[in-house]
């Protein structure tokens, strides 16, 4: 039984005493009078620390191991995993999984994203009910199993935020380029700047919610370089009240570097904002979609301006690469690309809103997937960050769900709103160009009052129940349907994700990765290992 | 560029408490922000 999720640094404890009985080897925690009794194969397992994670488990959950990065490991002298009446739980699923020419059988708890390997023998024991107490104690504390007389798991994990940390202020809708997946329509001559009574209920709408202690000001447009004066002003106005107010403010830009002026890398660097960009990849692939008004490629534009900002000093946090025909089919030249100018990089597929509806640039079923997949297996060769591959192995590997856009609920109206330059206020930046979705506007209205509206309330519990498709699938606790996505695609947030069978595809793959990586390949590495020592 | 040392599979400072009646695992770390408006993803 093999398993990431859950899974922690163990080592040896020194608390722990090993005797030998007989042909076998006692480990004896002298603090907490636990035991366990290893034969001669195990002991030289553990000796020469090959034990797998749930090897190391079964020792750690009686005190006889230690984690690492965590003391933090109570156990109560009522505790005794061998009267537990242990029983298959029916919230669970499985499905075959094959790894190469080896086959595995996955047992998955859908809501909670957990899911434990078994080969085809462990899997005939669990069947069977032959498991050990403390196989079946590693299953149910992932969810995997239950207890008959109904012991509790407690995941206290970090829930979703009831309100928003972060807001995407839109400071001007004008635009210097025209791309041609803009998902907000923006662009050349369609320019409208925030007013500063737009700024100011913003600014205090945002500093005045009480429940909030970090405030992070992303701005973004149309193009936000394109309003350093808006940016400027906006941010003073911040500085100039924040003290009243027991709050850490943090400002952001999201810029696409044509118009790297003194004015903007002066204002980044006295109110140290980070600054992110859209890039998507090297030239033959950004010109084709990141153009201006006349149809020219901003590529060299875009590098002259990034170019500039590093001359300055400033760092640049990463880099939005949007994936459509233009790149999904060079996922190799997209990681060398990146590598090669040091940016970290997030691809994402393009979302089907705005121009991208006449383009049609985006990805069709399968590509984005195999893109991921080469990516991946790229990942220990070129070594630059890609924010997809941590996201998504995050998800299938962990319990940790703090990308708010793959996770239920989303992060919409949630961790995140976004104020237009009229101050209509939306949920999430990408459904700044749908009037359908204003959820108020900061003149007549605090943001924290629009959270209470009765369809806001609705969007913010948007779960994976809530989604016909996705209340079947196995694997809703590791993934979320992007609500602007589904609605661009479906014209229906209640919808799938429009890139749902690739998604798929991909926690399979990942799987599939890990068990090859941590199973099949270590065990191979152990035993040559075992053999030499 | 060297990309930061993330052991993706590895959840650091997770809480273990075992009793008869509750097992509660938590999770100590501060959670970072990441959203798909941005190019970044501020984790751990």
């Amino acid at each position: 039984m093999r398993s990431p999720w859950l899974s922690r640094e163990y080592e040896k404890s020194k608390d722990v005493i090993v005797t030998k009985i007989n042909e076998n080897y006692e480990l004896k925690n002298e603090n907490t009078n636990t035991t366990i009794v290893l034969n001669e194969d195990e002991y030289q397992k553990y000796e020469n620390n090959l034990f797998n994670e749930i090897e190391w488990e079964r020792l750690f959950l009686k005190g006889l191991a230690v984690d690492k990065n965590c003391k933090d490991l109570v156990i109560d002298s009522s505790f005794d995993v061998s009267n537990k009446k242990f029983i298959k739980s029916n919230k669970v699923e499985n499905f075959l999984l094959k790894v190469g020419n080896e086959k595995f059988e996955i047992l998955i708890n859908p809501e909670l994203g957990s899911w434990m390997s078994f080969s085809e023998k462990e899997y005939r024991r669990y069947e069977n009910n032959e498991l050990t107490q403390e196989e079946w104690l590693s299953l149910f504390i992932r969810g995997l199993a239950e207890d008959k007389e109904h012991t509790e798991v407690d995941f206290d994990f970090p829930l979703p935020a009831d309100y928003p940390s972060v807001i995407v202020v839109n400071i001007t809708t004008g635009c210097n380029l025209r791309c041609k997946y803009c998902f907000a329509d923006c662009g050349p001559f369609k320019g409208e700047n925030m007013t500063e009574d737009v700024m100011d209920a913003t600014i205090d709408s945002m500093l005045s919610m009480p429940q909030v202690k970090v405030i992070t000001f992303e701005f973004q447009g149309g193009e936000a370089s394109t309003n350093v004066p808006g940016m400027r002003k906006f941010i003073e106005k911040v500085e100039s009240v924040k003290s009243k107010y027991d709050k850490l403010v943090k400002y952001r830009a999201e810029i696409n570097c044509i118009l790297v002026t003194q004015e903007l890398i002066d204002l980044v660097k006295e109110f140290n904002v980070s600054v992110g960009v859209s890039l998507d990849g090297p030239k033959e692939m950004t010109d084709q979609t990141r153009v201006d008004i006349n149809g020219n490629g901003a590529f060299d534009r875009i590098e002259k301006g990034i170019k500039k900002l590093r001359d300055n000093g400033i760092y640049i946090d990463g880099a939005v690469c949007t994936i459509g025909q233009h790149n999904v089919h060079y996922p190799r030249q997209l990681m060398e690309y990146f590598d090669k100018v040091g940016m970290n990089f997030k691809p994402r597929p393009v979302n089907i809103l705005g121009r991208e509806k006449e383009n049609n640039l985006t990805t069709k079923p399968g590509e984005w997937a195999k893109c991921f997949k080469e990516m991946h297996q790229m990942k220990d060769e070129i070594d630059v960050e890609n924010f997809s591959v941590h996201i998504f192995e995050e998800n299938v590997y962990t319990p940790i769900r703090d990308y708010i856009c793959l996770r239920y609920p989303c992060g919409a109206a949630r961790e995140l709103v976004s104020v237009n330059p009229n101050g209509d206020v939306f949920p999430c930046d990408g459904f700044k160009g749908e009037k359908k979705f204003v959820m108020g506007n900061v003149l007549n209205e605090k943001i924290e009052d629009m959270l209470k509206k009765p369809e806001i309330i609705k969007l913010r519990n948007r779960t994976a129940e809530t989604i016909e498709k996705c209340s079947k699938c196995r694997f809703r606790g590791m993934c979320c349907s992007c609500c602007y996505s589904a609605f661009g695609k479906f014209g229906d947030i209640y919808r799938e994700d429009p890139h749902c069978s690739d998604r798929r595809q991909m926690y399979i793959y990942l799987m599939q990765a890990w068990i090859q990586e941590n199973v099949l390949n270590k065990e191979l590495k152990n035993e040559k290992q075992s053999v030499v020592s | 560029m060297k990309k930061m040392a993330i052991k993706n599979d590895i959840v650091k400072n997770l809480k273990t408490k075992l009793s008869n009646q509750k097992i509660k695992i938590s999770f100590g770390n501060k959670i970072g922000l990441g959203y798909d408006g941005c190019g970044t993803h501020t984790h751990k």
